[in-house]
């Protein structure tokens, strides 16, 4: 990372599995929210839909949610 | 104000009387012959609980001035032929996004910088059609110091009943010019107020409106959050560009404007009944077209005045009934011919319609329009 | 987007017009984090934007919102909140919006310290005509106008807006999304004139004609271009050379207009 500040990920908990909701409607498959996974939970699917192809591997980390500029993640933290 | 006459200037009756409409929000730009307005107003405002400020351009100030209006004050601004030029596009915001506003124009000689201090009667087409695209506009005129008052109050309660810009066009030599008048006291001259909605937020559609009328306008931070924008919107204010949506609006738009002429259109006419000429004139013009007209008369000649104090909408029907009774019209301005060609266009050919055109830096004199007088009522073509 | 965000937006305009990847929605969503966390009244709340990709921002908010002329956003939102000091007021507006045809605006809103808070969204191009170049385009890239590379500079606009008299001035990235949605809040809470100039990405026009890559490659490379004040100070002139700072740049205290222009008031009240 170039610098030492973070991005915004307070609203969303560390490290805790989460479901990543996509908006099929509202996504624009940019493909930020790929690039900017590094645990490989989303990827293009047939037409280059997004699709959240190893949900196992989500940590929460909220990047997705983040970057998205159409709002077309939502992070739905599981409970306890 | 007091009942006792004083000696006012035309551009103080014009401060005077928009004080006098509730006007609470003035943004200008230093241009002569108009400063005298934004003087006055820097002292007078902030003791009546007004906002003046003096803006960075002519432009800033037209934006200052909708800004101002949408929070629910009544808002002015004045300036002169090249601010006028510079604050174009965004009098067509106003009139697209229907923000009531008052925007004063003492002439000067043009065109570009002109002679700041010649008087000038050359903005009457650039006041109907400087802003682009189709639209209407509701611009009076006064001749007189206290009409300039009585105008000034009437350019504020059209605009908030019709959510309007109205264009106020003075000249230099009304602006410049003092006169002994006894100024209306409070209550004395109508005062209106824009119609606010009375519905729920969730009911208010900001452009719905009867198709001849101004909608209800909610104020900026009272709740309604709506949108406004100078792109064709629906009655949501959200932009379209939907052709039967786009039409509705612009055809409401002049509607508004056009089945409301008897609220709008004024005019002074003088021993018109027995005239066979009459000379059309307004602003300072009329003045010397005043005394002419009673040298004329002098003479034995059957001469009378039309003068309109609202120039658009044009007093087409009176225009009208003067050209069909075949009566010659001689229109006298300080221009080359600007409101002569609207008179040309409703006499359509039925009368002899002559212009007595002057613009030079110098008021036309009452013998100049005279000798025309003269020259039209012995050879122009009459019925 | 967070569910208790969603009521700051008009969710019926969505999706947005922007193009697939530009930055424009993430810096709103940053404003709209700033203004949930700032507890801001949505009704005394009011957006004006002007005229560009970066001024249909406003019709996606769900407060009183004023979509302007060309470059006059500041001077329309100058009679917002100086006839009613009380509202909170939001300019967004783009670079080419604000620094020229808004040029002459941007000083003089700075100038008499008015209390806005402006968030300038810079990419660097204009976007709605199909990719100009701007007062901010740097010198040499590629734009519609500028074929053979920009040969004008670019404005620093934080120091321009120092220089105009600007209380507080801030940078951010679409990158830096925490930063940003702090800068936002700190350039509300100063009582005067605030810019927030976010460096945004547009990959349709500024992107690709500079071969900037995918839209996750225009933000990274925000990530290593954007850098703070004390890194910036370590680096070698040439490492500079192509680094901008984040952070807050300037920040400092005089007299609000408005409320200078209430006193003045006051001083006729009861007479």
């Amino acid at each position: 990372m170039g610098c030492n500040i973070v991005t915004d990920l307070s609203s969303v908990p560390r490290l805790r599995p989460a479901a990543v909701v996509i908006n099929q409607a509202w996504c624009k498959k940019c493909g930020i929210c790929i690039a900017f996974c590094n645990k490989g939970v989303l990827a293009f699917g047939e037409g280059n839909r997004v699709e959240v192809a190893q949900p196992e591997n989500c940590v929460g980390c909220g990047l997705c949610e983040n970057f998205c500029p159409d709002y077309a993640i939502n992070l739905e933290v599981a409970d306890q | 104000m007091s009942s006792e006459p004083r000696l006012v200037q035309g551009n103080e009756a014009c401060a005077e009387g928009a004080i006098y409409a509730g006007m609470r929000f003035y943004a200008g730009y230093p241009i002569t012959p108009s400063t005298e307005i934004a003087e006055i107003l820097a002292k007078r405002l902030p003791q009546v609980g007004g906002k003046f400020i003096q803006m960075e351009d002519e432009i800033a100030s037209m934006a200052a001035v909708v800004g101002a209006s949408l929070t629910g004050v009544k808002s002015m601004t004045a300036t002169s032929g090249p601010g006028f030029s510079l604050k174009q596009e965004n009098i067509g915001y106003a009139c697209m996004a229907e923000i009531p506003c008052v925007v004063v124009n003492v002439q000067r000689l043009g065109p570009s910088t002109g002679v700041a201090t010649a008087p000038a009667q050359g903005d009457v087409m650039q006041a109907r059609w400087g802003t682009h695209g189709d639209h209407p506009i509701i611009v009076l005129t006064p001749s007189s110091v206290k009409e300039t008052f009585e105008l000034t109050v009437r350019a504020f309660n059209l605009a908030e009943k019709f959510r309007v810009p109205v264009i106020l066009l003075m000249d230099e030599v009304v602006g410049h010019m003092r006169e002994k008048v006894i100024l209306p006291e409070p209550g004395e001259l109508p005062v209106y107020d824009r119609l606010k909605p009375n519905c729920s937020r969730e009911d208010y559609y900001p452009y719905r409106a009867d198709w001849d009328k101004a909608p209800p306008m909610a104020f900026f931070g009272e709740g309604y959050r709506y949108h406004v924008t100078g792109l064709f919107h629906d009655e949501s204010g959200f932009a379209t560009e939907k052709p039967e949506v786009i039409d509705l609006q612009l055809r409401r738009l002049h509607n508004k404007i056009y089945r409301h002429l008897d609220e709008i259109i004024t005019y002074h006419s003088e021993q018109t009944e027995d005239a066979e000429l009459v000379v059309i004139s307004y602003g300072g013009t009329a003045r010397a077209v005043s005394r002419a007209v009673k040298l004329a008369r002098q003479e034995g000649r059957k001469v009378g005045i039309f003068r309109p104090q609202t120039l658009w909408p044009f007093p087409e029907e009176a225009v009208a009934e003067l050209a069909g009774a075949g009566k010659k019209l001689l229109v006298a301005e300080m221009n080359y011919g600007q409101l002569l060609l609207e008179v040309q266009r409703v006499a359509a050919g039925r009368c002899a319609v002559t212009g007595c055109l002057q613009t030079n830096g110098e008021l036309t004199q009452p013998e100049t329009i005279l000798n025309k007088i003269r020259e039209v009522y012995e050879h122009a073509p009459g019925n | 987007m967070l569910p208790e965000i969603e009521q700051y937006f008009r969710l019926e305009k969505l999706p947005h017009m922007w193009c697939p990847g530009c930055g424009n929605g993430i810096v709103l969503h940053c404003l709209v984090k700033a203004i949930d966390k700032l507890c801001l009244d949505q009704d005394r709340t009011v957006m004006v934007s002007g005229i560009g990709c970066a001024a249909r921002a406003s019709g996606y908010l769900d407060f009183d919102t004023l979509h302007t002329t060309h470059g006059r956003a500041l001077a329309f939102a100058t009679g917002v909140k100086f006839a009613k000091p009380e509202l909170n007021v939001f300019v967004l507006t783009g670079d080419g919006d604000c620094t020229a045809i808004g040029g002459n605006h941007f000083i003089h809103a700075a100038r008499r310290n008015i209390n806005l808070t402006t968030i300038v969204f810079n990419n660097n191009i204009y976007g709605m005509t199909g990719g100009q170049y701007s007062p901010m385009t740097p010198n040499a890239c590629r734009a519609t106008t500028s074929p053979y590379g920009n040969l004008e500079r670019p404005f620093n606009l934080a120091e321009l807006a120092i220089a105009a008299g600007a209380t507080f001035v801030g940078r951010a990235t679409t990158y830096h999304t925490k930063q940003l949605t702090d800068l936002i809040i700190e350039g509300y809470k100063n009582n005067g004139f605030s810019l927030i100039e976010v460096v945004t990405h547009c990959p349709t026009s500024f992107g690709r004609h500079n071969k900037m890559g995918s839209p996750a490659d225009m933000l990274k490379w925000q990530r290593d271009h954007g850098v703070t004040a004390m890194r910036y100070e370590n680096l070698s002139p040439e490492e500079r050379s192509d680094k901008f700072i984040v952070g807050v740049l300037h920040r400092c205290e005089a007299p609000e207009y408005t409320a200078e222009y209430q006193k003045l008031q006051e001083k006729f009240r009861g007479r």
